[in-house]
């Protein structure tokens, strides 16, 4: 256990220096960008001197450089973001709020993936340099290449749209808007605790387009893995004697191969977390999901400040978190990455 | 160069992405000669708003009537050129970051890796977002945001190399005749990473143009160009989707998936002739 306790404190001191520098580099890149936030805030068009002043010392901007720093390094310590200047309420409020949405997505996008790109690339292993090793292989190539908004759009024309079995977008029809008090915010969560079925199947259908999407983006990236992990494990000794002893290649190619190639599979899969967040922006974006990117992108839009940083540095900490809990986990599953 | 060849002659995958880059490159260049309209000229009609393709329209209208065809063709060199021009960035900033930090070793690379670490722990996409909706959408700040967020592939990759060429004979004899590090860096370390530095520039130029699409398509690319990103961001606005017009948004598309695929067949060649071990799979976003 003593191993396990001074690698996970190692880990969590490697995370540290980290997230200092993103932070640092979050502060540096807003203040000193081009553009004063006060100015842009107040939309720059006959504002009277006064104003500015008084906008200037209320958001500690009259202050030297290093002492907004430290303000700033101190408000995030406590996870105190302020308040967003265009809902008028706590912006760790709101992105608490919305985290729920994107976290449904981003699990639906991991499933996916999962789901298509550990199917194929272990199809692809077994079949290696067949031609349907080639057109799986195409096809993870493929799913790079497609812009994963596009993608969307057109599942959304071709499902939505033109064969109508699924609604466009949100994340619940129009008539639950306003009878539907979300209690947890994890809307399949919530139907479940509802007990009411319509709703669950009203929130899946809203979700699996968005999901699907999302998985799309991760699959390439998945497939490859898996298909260059198996073939590794293909070749080993332990498959070849699980072979000579006459088992059937349904329960060898499961069994003993799989669960070793899972092993780098699925650690690479916490680390794509940063690029899934990056899919999220794009894909809340195509089916109008209420989620955090859309927070981001309308405080963009509004110029909103303590909105803007606060959502970076979240976002930041948060794949930083994932990271490091993928990392103590797996090695507890492994217990030879602990060198 | 001989392996270059050789691997670009066997590979299909390899021909394919030549064909593909140089197809839209030359598309690119004579692109406006031979548009068929000028992209920006609207309707003088009503029915030819939002038309299907037709014999006057191959590719069909948008909403004010202008024709979707020339706009997919005049985007082809903006495109191009973001994609590109951000690469350049991207490789050139972590070139200089890699080599520095491998040749020079100890806190400098200890600071700069972890710097590249950090960076990696934020969605590209996100960053980007953020730099061009501070710095204003214009095409020069497009490029720069893209540059900046997409080095970190170019600085690990040279870094490693770096490492591996220090030690070579040539390097220490260099050293042993009193070089400074600025000379061995310039004259002995950059040639030999170069090549790969190109590999990588290939496909650094295919994520950026997927990021353009992307930022554009977040209503963040230049309003008074038509890159494909922006063509599609228009379509999403006017509901194409909804009213089922196809036309307004799939070209753009599949020239995107086209040339990102073709920039990334040349990248995977490159990549065996000069370094057959590397293993790959990156994605952007």
């Amino acid at each position: 256990m003593g191993g396990i306790g001074k690698y996970i404190v190692q880990r969590v001191l490697l995370t540290i220096p980290m997230l200092f520098i993103l932070l640092t580099a979050v502060f540096l890149m807003l203040r000193l960008m081009p553009g004063d936030p006060v100015l842009a805030m107040l939309g720059g068009r006959n504002v009277s001197p006064e104003l500015i002043e008084q906008r200037r010392k209320e958001w500690g901007l009259d202050k030297p450089l290093h002492v907004q720093y430290l303000n700033y390094l101190a408000q995030v310590v406590r996870f105190d973001f302020g308040k967003s200047s265009r809902t008028g309420r706590p912006v760790l409020y709101e992105l608490r709020t919305r985290l729920p949405a994107t976290l449904e997505l981003a699990f639906g996008g991991i499933f996916f993936a999962a789901l298509f790109g550990i199917t194929t690339g272990i199809w692809a292993a077994v079949r290696a340099d067949k031609t349907s090793d080639h057109v799986v292989r195409l096809f993870h190539i493929g799913s790079f290449a497609i812009p994963i908004f596009w993608l969307g759009l057109m599942f959304q024309m071709v499902f939505a749209v033109q064969l109508d079995w699924l609604p466009v977008a949100k994340r619940v029809s129009g008539i639950y808007a306003y009878t539907f008090q979300p209690i947890t915010r994890f809307y399949f969560l919530d139907a479940i605790l509802l007990r009411d079925g319509k709703l669950l199947l009203d929130v899946f259908k809203h979700w699996i387009l968005p999901a699907v999407t999302l998985g799309i983006a991760l699959t390439g990236f998945l497939g490859r893995m898996t298909r260059a992990a198996m073939l590794e494990v293909l070749d080993a000794d332990y498959v070849t004697t699980a072979r000579s002893k006459g088992l059937a290649e349904r329960v060898v190619i499961l069994k003993h191969a799989l669960r070793n190639a899972l092993i780098p599979i699925v650690t690479v899969m916490g680390l794509q977390f940063a690029i899934l967040m990056g899919g999220a922006v794009l894909t809340e974006t195509v089916f109008s999901w209420p989620g955090i990117a859309g927070f981001l992108v309308r405080s963009l839009d509004a110029r909103d400040w303590n909105a803007i940083q606060g959502t970076i540095v979240f976002i930041g900490v948060f794949i930083a978190t994932v990271n490091l809990i993928v990392d103590i986990l797996y090695s507890i599953i492994d217990p030879r990455v602990r060198y | 160069m001989a392996e270059i060849r050789e691997a670009f002659r066997t590979s299909p995958f390899g021909k394919a992405g030549l064909v593909i880059v140089g197809i839209f490159a030359v598309l690119a260049i004579i692109g406006p000669y031979i548009a068929p309209y000028d992209p920006w000229k609207t309707a003088d009609q009503l029915e030819d708003i939002l038309a299907p393709p037709s014999w006057r329209h191959p590719l069909g209208t948008d909403e004010l009537g202008r024709d979707i065809l020339s706009q997919v063709i005049y985007g082809t060199r903006i495109t191009l050129i973001i994609g590109l021009s951000a690469a350049a960035i991207a490789v050139v900033v972590g070139t200089v970051v890699g080599v520095t930090a491998g040749y020079l070793g100890g806190p400098v690379d200890a600071v700069l890796m972890r710097f590249t670490d950090s960076f990696l722990s934020m969605p590209f996409i996100v960053l980007a977002i953020v730099i061009v909706s501070l710095m204003g959408r214009s095409l020069g700040n497009i490029i720069l945001a893209i540059g900046l967020v997409q080095w970190t592939q170019a600085a690990r990759i040279t870094r490693s190399q770096t490492l591996s060429i220090k030690e070579r004979v040539f390097v220490l004899r260099a050293r042993a005749l009193g070089a400074g590090p600025l000379y061995i860096m310039r004259r002995h370390i950059l040639p030999n990473v170069l090549p790969l530095v190109f590999a990588n520039m290939t496909l650094v130029t295919s994520l950026a143009i997927l990021s353009e699409a992307f930022l554009s398509f977040l209503g963040l690319g230049d309003p008074t160009k038509f890159s494909w990103g922006i063509i599609i961001r228009y379509a999403f606005e006017t509901g194409a989707v909804s009213i089922g017009a196809w036309w307004y948004f799939l070209p753009a598309g599949i020239c995107i998936m086209l040339v990102v695929l073709g920039f990334s067949f040349i990248s995977n060649t490159l990549d065996e002739a000069l370094n057959p071990k590397l293993r790959r799979g990156q994605v952007v976003i």
